[in-house]
C-alpha cells in the first residue's frame, strides 16, 4: 500500500486527542443520568475489546454448553477465569456484509441503516458514556492499535477514531498541562463560547428561509452547536482539577511493536479505569494487525485459511496470542479490584471471516460481579436471540433505565445480568 | 410497455431489476388497478389462515397488509413476508406449498413492490437536501478561498468520515453534522486564517547546499536527528559522494542539514537540485536480495518531512510527502531539478526508493553469502561493529544511489502579501484597524466565504461577536480573525443553500464550481453570476471549456474516479504479503494515475465514453508495464502505450479496476460481477435474502469456486441474479487481486475464464468478453452519465431524473458527442438547472 503517513501529535491540546472523546452529550436527560451514576456506592465500567476478524470459529465455540463445558481451543488461554466469563453462540443482529459489517457489533445496527434508528448506530460503549457524562475526566477512551475496526460511533452516527499512540493516552491521562497553558486555553473556551453564540444565532437567521428537509438538516447544525457548548462546559469544570500521579514509569513516544502496544495499552485502560479518568474504554484489533512479528503470513492472508492445516495453525497462534492478552487484562482488573464493578466485552463482528459472514459472532462476557454461566449456547435456527439484546441488559446492568437498544427485542432471556 | 427504456444490458429480466426507473412507473400503474392484486391474493390463499383475523400466529397479521404502501412501517412489514419466502421458512412445510415458478415470482414481484415503495417515499421532488461541503471539498475550499497550499497541511484529514451512498460522499440528505465536526470546524478555521496572514515583509529568497558527507559524527551531530548519525549502516566516505543502499532510513535516507529540524523559514515554491547517479543496478547477489529487482533503475524519491514530535524510530519524521520520484539508469553524475511547495517547518529529504529493505538486513545476508562473493569473505569472520558494516558495505556490489550534493533555493514568491492575506485585511496594517474597517473587512470576507452576495443583517451575530470582544480590550486584529473563524465555521459557508425552483446565478455558480472543481467558484464565475449571465446556456458552455482548463478540474477526474469506481475499499484491505513487493514499486499510485490520465485523455480529446470499454491502449510507466508484461518502458512518467498484443484493453482490464473489485487477497468472482454490473453497466443486484450460506472457498481444491457457484446457483431464489452476476466475474479470474495476468490459482487449479452471458453470448477468454462488453456502449453511457449527474447534484436520482438521463444520452448518441460534451450535457440539463 502507499507508505502510512505518521500520524500528527496534535500540537495544542491534548484533550482534544482522537478517541478520548469529550464529544458527547445530545440528551437533555444527561444530568439526570449523571446523578444516579453517582448516587450508585462502586461505580460500573465498561471495558469493550473488538477484533476485525474474530476468531475461527471451529477453534472459538465450545463443542457443548452450560456451565460444566469442555473448554475450546481458542478459550484455552483463558480457561483460569473460566468462573469469572460467559462465552455465548449464535448471536448476532443479522448483518450482512462480511468486512463492511463488522463496525455494527457493538450497536446492532450498519452505519447504512443507522439512519432508521433513533439513535443511529450509537454503539454499546457510547450510550454508556453519555449515562456516565461528565462524572469522570473522559466520558470514554476509545483506543486501538493503528487502523482500528470502526468499533464505537456515537449518536450522531459519527465514527470516533481510536487514539493509537499509547504515549498520547498516556500524556492524557497523567501529564499536567503547565500553567500559562492552562491559562491560555481557558481565554481560548471563552472566545470559543462567544463564537457559538453567534453561529447559533446565524443558524437560527438562516432557518426561516428554508424548506422542511433543508430546517431539518439545519437542525443538525444546531444540535451540534449544542454539543459543542456542553463539551466546553465539561472541559471548563475539568481544566483545574488536577490529574492524578501515574503509578508506572512515563510511557514515552517512540516506535513500538503491535506486540508490545497491545500489552501496553490494556495496561493503560486498566489504570484509566483505576484512577476512574473513564468509566467506559474500548480496544480496537485491526485487520492490519502486524502479524510478521509472529514470524506468521498476514493477518488477513491467514483468516482466508481455505481450511488449509499449516495456515490454520498459523491462524491459531495470533489468536491464542490476543487470548493470552485479554487474560492478563482481565488479571490486571482482578488485581486492580475492578472485575467485579467491570463488565468486560471481547468479541468481533466477524463470525467467520474465511467466508466473510457476519453470523453467529464470537462473544465473550467477563467481571462485571454478575454470575457467569459458562457457555451459553441460544437457540441456533428459529427464534434467534438478537445480540442487541445482550447490549440492552449489558446496560441496564451499567445502570441505564432504557426498554430498547439496537436491534433488541427485550433483555437477554437466556441470562441474568441483573439491573444496577 | 418497457420500450420506451433505450438500456437494457442482456436481457429484460435486468430490466425488471432497474428498481429506480421501472419501480417508479409500478406505482403509476398500480393504483389503477382495481381488484386485488396477485400479490394479495397470494397472502390471501397461504397466509392468512394463521396470520388473519381468526389466528395471529407469531404476532403477525396478514390479512391487513396494505395494498398501496405508505409508511416505512409497512415497508417493513412486507419486507417480513419476502424475507421468510425467501428463506423457504413460510409458508411451513406442512402447509400446502406454492410451486417453484410461482414461489420465485411472487418473491420478484413483492421485492419489486417493495423498493419502489422505498423509492417513491425517499423521493424528494428532484431537491438536493441543504448541502454540506464534505471533507474533500472543504479542503479545496479553503486553500482556494485563502490561496494556501492544502497538500501538507490538510485542514480537514481529521475529519469524521463521509456517508457514502451508492458511492457517493456528497449526498446531501444523508451527510452529517455533528459536534465533532464541528469542533474540528472550528479548530480548521484557526489554522486557515493563522496561514493566510503575512503582515511581515516579503521573505528574501535563501540559498542553502549541502555537499557531501552528509553523516556527521561527535560534536557536530549533537544537535541532530539520528538521521544525520554516523552509525554501523552510515559513514563518512573519503570519495566525494556518500551511497544509499537501503530503503529504511539507516543506510537509506539522507537529509539536508542546512534546513534541519527547523524547515522552511516560510512556506512557499523552492528550487531543489540534487547530483546523483545510480551505481550497480544488476547486482551478482541472485534471490538473497530478493526484494531489489536485478536491473531495475534507482529510483531517487524527493521528500518534504515534518519533524516535530517524532521518533528516531521512525526516522525522526511526523510527517512526509513525496514530491518527486526520478528513475536514474546511469552511474555517470547528473543534476536533477525540480520547483516543489514546501510548508514552513518542512525539510527536504533524499531517499533510496526501491532500495533493499533495510541495510542491517543486507549487511547480514551479504555476510551469509560470503562464501559465492570472495571480496566479502574478508568481514565474514569479524565481529559485529562498526568496522564489518562499513568494510562490507564499501565492497558491497548492489544498488546504491550516489548523492554528492544537493542545494535548495527559495521561496520564489510573486505577489507578497499573498491574495489571501488580502482577502482577508485589504492594505490594512494591524494598527489601521478601528470598529469600522473592521466591518469593512468582515463584510468583504464574508461575500468571498458565502459564495454571494450578502443579506441584509446576515452578518449581525457576526458583528456583535467583534464588537463585544473589541469592547472586552481584545486586541483588534485579535476579534477580526476571531469574526474570520467565525465565518468560516458558519451554516452559510459550510452549507451549499440552492434554494427551490430554478437555480439562481450564484447558486449555479457554486453547483457548477463544486462539481468540476470541488470547490469554491472563482473571481470570474461570481463576475458571471453578478451579471446574470449564467441562465445562458452559451455562457455555460463557455465556463465549462474555461473550468476544465483548469488545472483545478483534476480534482474531478480523480475525485469521481475515486467515487465511482470504490478506491477507498484499497486503502481498507491489507495488501497480501504476496504482493507487498508490487505496492512497494509504487505500483498503486501508477495505477491510480493509468486511468485517472486515461479518463483524463478522454475528456480533453472528447472522446466517446464508449471509449472506456474499446480503447486498445492505455497510459504507463515502467513498473506498470512490467506488471502487464509489456517490456520497454523506461520512467515514471504515464504514456500513451497500444495495447494491441498485451491482450488487454479498456476500463475492465485497468489493474485499479481489478484492484478494486478484489480484496487485497484474493478475487471473487461474485464480488468482481457485482461491481462490473455496477461500475459499467449501471446495475445494482439486490443483496442476498437473508440466512443464504457464505460461499467458501477451500483451498485444498477438494471443490473449485465455478463448482460451489454451480451448486449455488441450483436455489432458484439465487439463480435469478447469479446467472447475471456470476459470467462477469469468471471473465475476469484470469487477473488476480492486483490485477495481474494469472493461468492458474495459487493452488495450482487451471482458471476456466469461460462463461455465458444472460442474453445467450459465450465467451472463452477474457480477451473474447472484452470484445462482447465493447457492444455495450449504449449501456455504459448511460451509466456513466448517471453516476455524474448524481456527483454533479449531491443527491441520489430520482424518478424525474429518468427523462434527464434519456435526454443526455440519446443526444450524445446521435451528436457522436465525447466526455467533454457529457460534462456540458450533465451542466445544461433540467436536473442541474433547478432544486
Amino acid at each position: 500500500m502507499s507508505p502510512r503517513k505518521p500520524h500528527t501529535i496534535n500540537r495544542r491540546n491534548v484533550l482534544r486527542g482522537l478517541g478520548i472523546t469529550l464529544a458527547l452529550p445530545a440528551l437533555d436527560s444527561l444530568n439526570t443520568g449523571t446523578a444516579r451514576a453517582a448516587k450508585t456506592d462502586s461505580p460500573k465500567r465498561l471495558l469493550c475489546v473488538g477484533s476485525h476478524l474474530g476468531f475461527y470459529p471451529g477453534h472459538f465455540f465450545p463443542e457443548t454448553a452450560g456451565e460444566d463445558y469442555k473448554i475450546s481451543p481458542t478459550l484455552k488461554s483463558i480457561e483460569k477465569h473460566r468462573d469469572d466469563f460467559t462465552v455465548f453462540s449464535n448471536l448476532d443482529d443479522g448483518a450482512n456484509g462480511g468486512h463492511s459489517a463488522v463496525h455494527s457489533f457493538l450497536s446492532g445496527v450498519k452505519k447504512a441503516e443507522a439512519s432508521g434508528f433513533g439513535a443511529k448506530n450509537m454503539t454499546l460503549d457510547q450510550a454508556a458514556a453519555e449515562f456516565v457524562g461528565s462524572s469522570a475526566r473522559y466520558p470514554s477512551i476509545v483506543a486501538g492499535l493503528e487502523g482500528g475496526t470502526n468499533l464505537s460511533w456515537n449518536r450522531s452516527g459519527v465514527r470516533i477514531p481510536p487514539v493509537n499512540n499509547p504515549a498520547k493516552l498516556f500524556q492524557a491521562l497523567f501529564v499536567e498541562a503547565d500553567k500559562t497553558a492552562r491559562e491560555s486555553e481557558r481565554v481560548r473556551l471563552m472566545h470559543r463560547s462567544s463564537v457559538l453564540d453567534a453561529l447559533r444565532e446565524s443558524a437560527k437567521q438562516l432557518e426561516n428561509k428554508l424548506n422542511a428537509s433543508d430546517r431539518d438538516k439545519l437542525d443538525q447544525y444546531l444540535t451540534s452547536v449544542r454539543d459543542v457548548e456542553k463539551q466546553l462546559q465539561m472541559s471548563k469544570e475539568w481544566l483545574d482539577r488536577p490529574k492524578p500521579k501515574s503509578p508506572i514509569a512515563d510511557v514515552v513516544d517512540q516506535e513500538r511493536m503491535h506486540l508490545e502496544e497491545m500489552p501496553l495499552f490494556y495496561q493503560l485502560l486498566t489504570l484509566a479505569l483505576q484512577t476512574d479518568s473513564t468509566r467506559v474504554a474500548t480496544f480496537e484489533i485491526p485487520m492490519g494487525f502486524n502479524t510478521s512479528e509472529l514470524e506468521l503470513g498476514s493477518y488477513h492472508g491467514l483468516s482466508h485459511h481455505g481450511k488449509e492445516e499449516g495456515r490454520l495453525a498459523q491462524l491459531g497462534v495470533v489468536e491464542a496470542y490476543f487470548m493470552k492478552q485479554f487474560s492478563f487484562l482481565l488479571d490486571q482488573l482482578k488485581e486492580a479490584q475492578l472485575f467485579d464493578s467491570t463488565m468486560v466485552v471481547m468479541g468481533s463482528g466477524m463470525g467467520n471471516a474465511h467466508s466473510h459472514s457476519n453470523r453467529n459472532l464470537p462473544v465473550v462476557l467477563a467481571g462485571g460481579g454478575v454470575r457467569h454461566r459458562g457457555h451459553v449456547a441460544c437457540p441456533d435456527e428459529s427464534h434467534r436471540v438478537p445480540l442487541s439484546n445482550l447490549w440492552l441488559s449489558t446496560l441496564q446492568w451499567f445502570g441505564m433505565e432504557i426498554e430498547q437498544f439496537g436491534k433488541s427485542t427485550g433483555t437477554f432471556s437466556p441470562m441474568e445480568l441483573g439491573k444496577a | 410497455m418497457l420500450n420506451f427504456l433505450p438500456f437494457g444490458f442482456v436481457d429484460m429480466d435486468l430490466i425488471q431489476c432497474r428498481r429506480r426507473y421501472v419501480a417508479c412507473l409500478g406505482a403509476i400503474l398500480f393504483p389503477l388497478c382495481a381488484s386485488a392484486s396477485p400479490r394479495e391474493d397470494f397472502v390471501a390463499e397461504h397466509c392468512v389462515a394463521c396470520h388473519g383475523p381468526d389466528k395471529q400466529k407469531g404476532d403477525r397479521r396478514f390479512d391487513d397488509l396494505p395494498s398501496e404502501i405508505t409508511t416505512l412501517d409497512e415497508i417493513v412489514r412486507w419486507q417480513e413476508v419476502v424475507d421468510l419466502m425467501n428463506l423457504e421458512e413460510m409458508p411451513p412445510e406442512d402447509e400446502p406449498q406454492p410451486d417453484e415458478a410461482e414461489r420465485v415470482a411472487m418473491i420478484n414481484s413483492m421485492t419489486e413492490f417493495i423498493s419502489e415503495a422505498a423509492t417513491r417515499l425517499a423521493d424528494t421532488g428532484g431537491h438536493s437536501v441543504l448541502r454540506r461541503i464534505n471533507s474533500w471539498e472543504y479542503q479545496h475550499t479553503i486553500g482556494d478561498l485563502l490561496s494556501i497550499n492544502v497538500s501538507d497541511w490538510n485542514p480537514s484529514e481529521n475529519f469524521p468520515a463521509e456517508v457514502v451512498v451508492d458511492g457517493f460522499d456528497n449526498n446531501g440528505k444523508e451527510l452529517v453534522t455533528s459536534g465533532m465536526l464541528l469542533d474540528h470546524y472550528l479548530l480548521a478555521a484557526e489554522g486557515a486564517i493563522e496561514r493566510a496572514t503575512h503582515f511581515g515583509e516579503k521573505p528574501e529568497s535563501q540559498q542553502y547546499e549541502q555537499a557531501s558527507p552528509f553523516y556527521f559524527s561527535g560534536r557536530e551531530n549533537k544537535h541532530l536527528p539520528k538521521l544525520f548519525h554516523v552509525d554501523r549502516f552510515r559513514f563518512i566516505p573519503e570519495t566525494p559522494y556518500t551511497d544509499m543502499y537501503g530503503r529504511h532510513y539507516r543506510g537509506g535516507h539522507i537529509g539536508f542539514e542546512p534546513l534541519a529540524l527547523k524547515g522552511v523559514p516560510q512556506s512557499g515554491i523552492y528550487t531543489v537540485r540534487v547530483k546523483a547517479a545510480a551505481l550497480d543496478s544488476d547486482h551478482p547477489y541472485g534471490k538473497a536480495l530478493n526484494d531489489f529487482r536485478s536491473g531495475d533503475p534507482l529510483v531517487l524519491e524527493l521528500a518534504a518531512v515534518n519533524r516535530e514530535g517524532s521518533v528516531e524510530s521512525e526516522g525522526s519524521v511526523s510527517e512526509h510527502r513525496t514530491l518527486a520520484l526520478e528513475e536514474l539508469t546511469s552511474p555517470e553524475p547528473k543534476w536533477l531539478e525540480w520547483d516543489v511547495y514546501l510548508e514552513k517547518g518542512f525539510e527536504p529529504e533524499i531517499r533510496f526508493r526501491n532500495g533493499t529493505m533495510a541495510t542491517k538486513r543486507l549487511v547480514r545476508i551479504i555476510t551469509s553469502n560470503a562464501g559465492e562473493h570472495p571480496e566479502v569473505a574478508p568481514f565474514a569472520e569479524m565481529k559485529a561493529g562498526m568496522e564489518k558494516s562499513h568494510g562490507l558495505l564499501k565492497v558491497y556490489r548492489g544498488p546504491k544511489l550516489r548523492v554528492w550534493e544537493i542545494q535548495v533555493e527559495g521561496p520564489h514568491i510573486e505577489e507578497w502579501p499573498p491574495e489571501g492575506h488580502r482577502k482577508l485585511y485589504g492594505d490594512l496594517q494591524p494598527d489601521e484597524l478601528t470598529p469600522g474597517t473592521v466591518s469593512e473587512r468582515l463584510h468583504a470576507f464574508a461575500r468571498s466565504a458565502y459564495r454571494r452576495p450578502l443579506e441584509e443583517e446576515e452578518l449581525a451575530p457576526i458583528l456583535k461577536l467583534v464588537s463585544d470582544k473589541l469592547k472586552e480590550g481584545l486586541e483588534p486584529i485579535e476579534a477580526l480573525q476571531l469574526g474570520f473563524q467565525t465565518i468560516l465555521s458558519s451554516p452559510s459557508f459550510i452549507y451549499l443553500a440552492e434554494g427551490e425552483g430554478a437555480l439562481n446565478d450564484y447558486a449555479l455558480a457554486s453547483r457548477l464550481a463544486y462539481f468540476i472543481w470541488s470547490s469554491t467558484p472563482d473571481f470570474l464565475l461570481l463576475k458571471a453570476a453578478n451579471a446574470g449571465k449564467l441562465s445562458y446556456p452559451e455562457e455555460l458552455r463557455r465556463q465549462v471549456d474555461r473550468m476544465l482548463s483548469d488545472p483545478k478540474s483534476d480534482r474531478f477526474v480523480s475525485n469521481f474516479v475515486r467515487l465511482w469506481l470504490g478506491l477507498d475499499s484499497i486503502g481498507e484491505m491489507p495488501i497480501s504479503n504476496a504482493f507487498q513487493e508490487y505496492f512497494r514499486n509504487n505500483l498503486e499510485t501508477a495505477m491510480r494515475s493509468e486511468t485517472e490520465t486515461f479518463f483524463r485523455h478522454l475528456l480533453d480529446e472528447n472522446l466517446p465514453p464508449s471509449e472506456f470499454l474499446t480503447a486498445d491502449y492505455s497510459f504507463l510507466n515502467r513498473e506498470l508495464g512490467m506488471h502487464y508484461g509489456i517490456e520497454g518502458l523506461e520512467g515514471n512518467h504515464m504514456r500513451k502505450v497500444s495495447l494491441a498484443d498485451s491482450g488487454r484493453g479498456g476500463l475492465t482490464s485497468q489493474a485499479l479496476f481489478l484492484t478494486a473489485s478484489a480484496n487485497g487477497v484474493d478475487t471473487s468472482p461474485v464480488v468482481r460481477g457485482i461491481y462490473v454490473l455496477e461500475k459499467v453497466l449501471g446495475y445494482s443486484p439486490p443483496p442476498p435474502p437473508p440466512d443464504v450460506p457464505e460461499i467458501e472457498s477451500d483451498i485444498n481444491g477438494a471443490t473449485s469456486i465455478r463448482e460451489q457457484l454451480a451448486k449455488h446457483r441450483e436455489a432458484a431464489s439465487c439463480a435469478e441474479c447469479h446467472r447475471k452476476i456470476d459470467p462477469l466475474g469468471f471473465a475476469l479470474e484470469n487477473y488476480d487481486a492486483i490485477g495481474a495476468y494469472r493461468e492458474k490459482y495459487p493452488d495450482r487449479i487451471e482458471i476456466d475464464s469461460s462463461g455465458e452471458l444472460p442474453g445467450g453470448e459465450s465467451f472463452n477468454s477474457p480477451v473474447e468478453f472484452r470484445h462482447l462488453i465493447a457492444k455495450r456502449g449504449d449501456d455504459f453511457t448511460r451509466c456513466l452519465s448517471e453516476k455524474l449527474l448524481a456527483y454533479a447534484l449531491g443527491r441520489e436520482l430520482e424518478f424525474g431524473d429518468r427523462e434527464v438521463i434519456d435526454e443526455i444520452t440519446s443526444g450524445l448518441q446521435e451528436s457522436k458527442g465525447g466526455m467533454h460534451d457529457l460534462i456540458k450535457a450533465v451542466v445544461l440539463s433540467k436536473s442541474f438547472g433547478k432544486n
